[in-house]
């Protein structure tokens, strides 16, 4: 088991300020998120909760630097994401940032050591080392005997280990996870939180947006959203 | 040296890409192999065209090289007009033979060293008894014409100078005339009739084989003397001359032009009324034609190229939809504008690169079955074949550039939320 980067930056990891996200639908406006404040400390796993179009799923594209607020600030470790261009962002998310997404988005084509070594490849790491990263986080998500597997020759649960593998590889700040389980049975769906709960123990920053609750009480927070706004954002000490 | 260069190209991102897209690129092309054959098949023909042209074109100038140098390598040409300008009515009027007064005034200039004056007319039959040979070409020339044509006798002996200026009725044959008229028989002191005139046949050349597709031993040779004067008057004599080295060449036809103009009286401002030219001459008439080849050998594969490129966005655009999802998640990993941008730019080049490889096996194949089989030799061109896998890259560049900004230009978030 790998731990996460030794890492300097003393400050929270994510630290939003007042984030505003509009979409223009010709004449209407549609207010994704309006205002939404909060912090991230290093090491926190934390859930994220909230009806249907709430909001979720685009508070985690600005997370995950795919997206840009329309107004407010976002520092990611220190640095303010909100004003970089795309190639910067680029390379944000190549490096402090590791998705898990619900409907796993591998390369059917590629093989699992393939898909994990992207994100190495855009970092223009060697392929030697490439290949060895690549097969050392697959042997972190147990799956060490299926590194030539394609995509179509694994079960749904070691498909998304494959996309936490690769998720993982380049040792990122933040993890984030956007419904992991959605396309997951009951049994495998614990699976990948197992996972989850050994990779918070390890050290890593963990963000997860769910609609179980027993999904996420596997966080020690969970922030609830509706309308665009934080609801409630309340911390377990267990 | 190539592990070299793979450890160059992973530290750089771009060059890295190469080798991704490229695995990519193949792959598609192995996913969809009938799709991406019928896309490419424009490239595939252009390629092939250009690769089996040029090596045609090439090996007839080879051999048309070597054969003008079996004509004799330094020979002077003296005709009526230069071979391949425009001849107006009047310039025919004008037009004089070479006669045999001319002829030795030649031989005497001090850079030539043999004229051999030819009188050439077409007999209908040349007949042996039963035997008949059609449409011969009859020479009336002197003894000089071995030596200024490079000929050598395989049986008998040649003419000699005391045949020429007795007008001796005798004859030398080529070796297709021996090989109808005398199929059985040693044609030594046999007679002959051409055009209905006795001629005793006194030796037979060596076999010179092909010029292009002509034969060269199609031809029977007299002396001047001996032919008919009324033959004179349809075929201006002509003459063929050697000069005394190789080297001497220009100076034999500058002698050879000024004696001529003397003698014929031309003033200062008068065209010559006769031609000379030297091989290099001939060789480029020769080129002129195959220059049209070429041309039509650009055009042809212009368009096949056009057509494969056309093809090639479109199978490319195809691709951007089909992988829109792989672009998002491509994007979310890290992958730049210009990372997406490079990858379908370099699928592109692959699917027009690998036509280019496959245009250039079947055209190179089929050179090597023209060479074999035909004919026709053909030598491959690397330059030629050099220029044209380089072109097919340069399709794939351009025509992949459309779907290849269209898929860097994808926003990541709608990329990954496409079905
Ligand atoms: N590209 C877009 N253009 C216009 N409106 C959008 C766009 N993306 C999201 N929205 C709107 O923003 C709101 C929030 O959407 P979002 O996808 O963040 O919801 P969510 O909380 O993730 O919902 P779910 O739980 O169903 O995934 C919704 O009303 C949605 O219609
Ligand atoms: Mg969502």
């Amino acid at each position: 088991m790998s731990t996460a980067a030794p890492d300097t930056f003393n400050g929270p990891i994510i630290d939003a300020e007042d984030l505003w996200r509009t979409y223009e639908m010709g004449a209407e406006e549609i207010h994704a998120l309006r205002g939404v404040t909060f912090k991230i400390d290093k090491g926190e796993y934390v859930a994220v909760m909230g009806p249907s179009g709430s909001g979720k799923s685009t508070l985690m594209n600005l997370i995950g630097c795919l997206d840009t607020p329309t107004s407010g600030t976002y520092v990611l470790r220190g640095k303010v994401v909100s004003e970089m261009d795309d190639d910067e962002l680029a390379a944000i998310r190549n490096r402090e940032i590791g998705f898990v997404f619900q409907t796993f988005n591998l390369l059917p084509r590629a093989s699992a050591l393939h898909n994990v070594e992207l994100p190495l490849v855009y970092a223009g790491i060697p392929r030697d080392e490439r290949i060895e990263k690549a097969r050392q986080a697959l042997e972190m998500v147990d799956l060490g005997d299926r590194v030539t597997h394609k995509p179509n020759e694994l079960s749904g649960g070691q498909r998304q280990r494959v996309a936490v593998a690769r998720a993982l590889v380049m040792n990122p700040s933040i993890l984030l996870a956007d419904e992991p389980t959605g396309n997951l049975d009951t049994a495998t769906g614990q699976d990948i939180m197992a996972l989850f709960d050994r990779l918070k123990e390890a050290g890593h920053t963990i963000i997860l947006v769910t609609h179980e609750r027993e999904i996420a009480d596997h966080a020690q927070r969970t922030i609830h959203i509706r309308d665009g706004q934080i609801e409630s954002d309340e911390r377990r000490t267990s | 040296m190539l592990a070299a260069f793979r450890r160059f190209a992973s530290r750089h991102h771009v060059l890295f890409g190469i080798w991704e897209a490229m695995g990519i690129g193949l792959q598609g092309i192995r996913a969809y192999k009938m799709r991406a054959f019928l896309t490419i098949l424009g490239v595939v023909m252009g390629i092939m065209t250009v690769t089996g042209m040029s090596s045609i074109v090439a090996g007839l100038n080879a051999s048309m090289a070597r054969q003008i140098a079996t004509l004799g390598s330094s020979t002077i040409y003296i005709r009526p007009f230069k071979p391949g300008e425009p001849v107006t009515d009047e310039d025919f009027r004008k037009a004089k033979g070479v006669t045999l007064d001319e002829a030795k005034l030649i031989a005497d200039q001090p850079a030539v060293r043999y004229v051999a004056p030819l009188q050439v007319i077409f007999a209908d039959s040349v007949k042996y008894g039963p035997e008949r040979a059609r449409d011969v070409t009859v020479i009336g020339t002197t003894e000089n014409y071995m030596e200024v044509h490079d000929s050598f006798i395989h049986r008998g002996r040649f003419l000699t100078r005391l045949d020429v200026n007795r007008g001796a009725r005798v004859a030398v044959l080529g070796a297709d005339i021996m090989d109808s008229l005398f199929p059985y028989q040693d044609p030594i002191d046999k007679d002959i009739t051409i055009d209905g005139r006795r001629f005793r046949v006194i030796g037979v050349l060596e076999r010179k084989g092909k010029f292009l597709w002509e034969s060269m031993d199609n031809l029977l040779l007299i002396p001047v003397n001996s032919l008919e004067k009324k033959n004179q008057r349809f075929n201006l004599m002509v003459a063929d001359l050697l000069p005394i080295s190789p080297a001497h060449i220009d100076q034999a036809v500058d002698q050879t032009r000024g004696a001529m103009r003397r003698y014929r009286k031309l003033k200062y401002l008068q065209k010559d009324n006769f031609a000379i030219f030297a091989q290099d001459t001939l060789t480029d008439i020769y080129r002129r034609i195959t220059g049209g080849i070429y041309l039509v050998m650009i055009a042809v594969s212009s368009i096949g190229l056009i057509v494969g490129g056309v093809g090639v966005m479109n199978i490319m655009l195809v691709s951007v939809t089909e992988r829109t999802r792989e672009i998002g998640v491509r994007k979310a990993l890290g992958a730049t504008r210009k990372d997406i941008l490079w990858q379908f730019l370099t699928e592109a080049m692959t699917l027009t690169g690998a036509g280019g490889i496959i245009g250039i096996l079947i055209g190179g194949l089929a050179a090597f079955l023209i060479n074999t089989f035909s004919p026709f030799p053909a030598v491959i061109q690397t330059t030629w074949v050099s220029i044209a896998f380089v072109t097919a890259i340069v399709v794939g560049l351009t025509f992949g550039l459309w779907p290849a900004a269209k898929a860097a230009g994808l926003d990541p978030i709608e990329a990954l939320r496409y079905e």
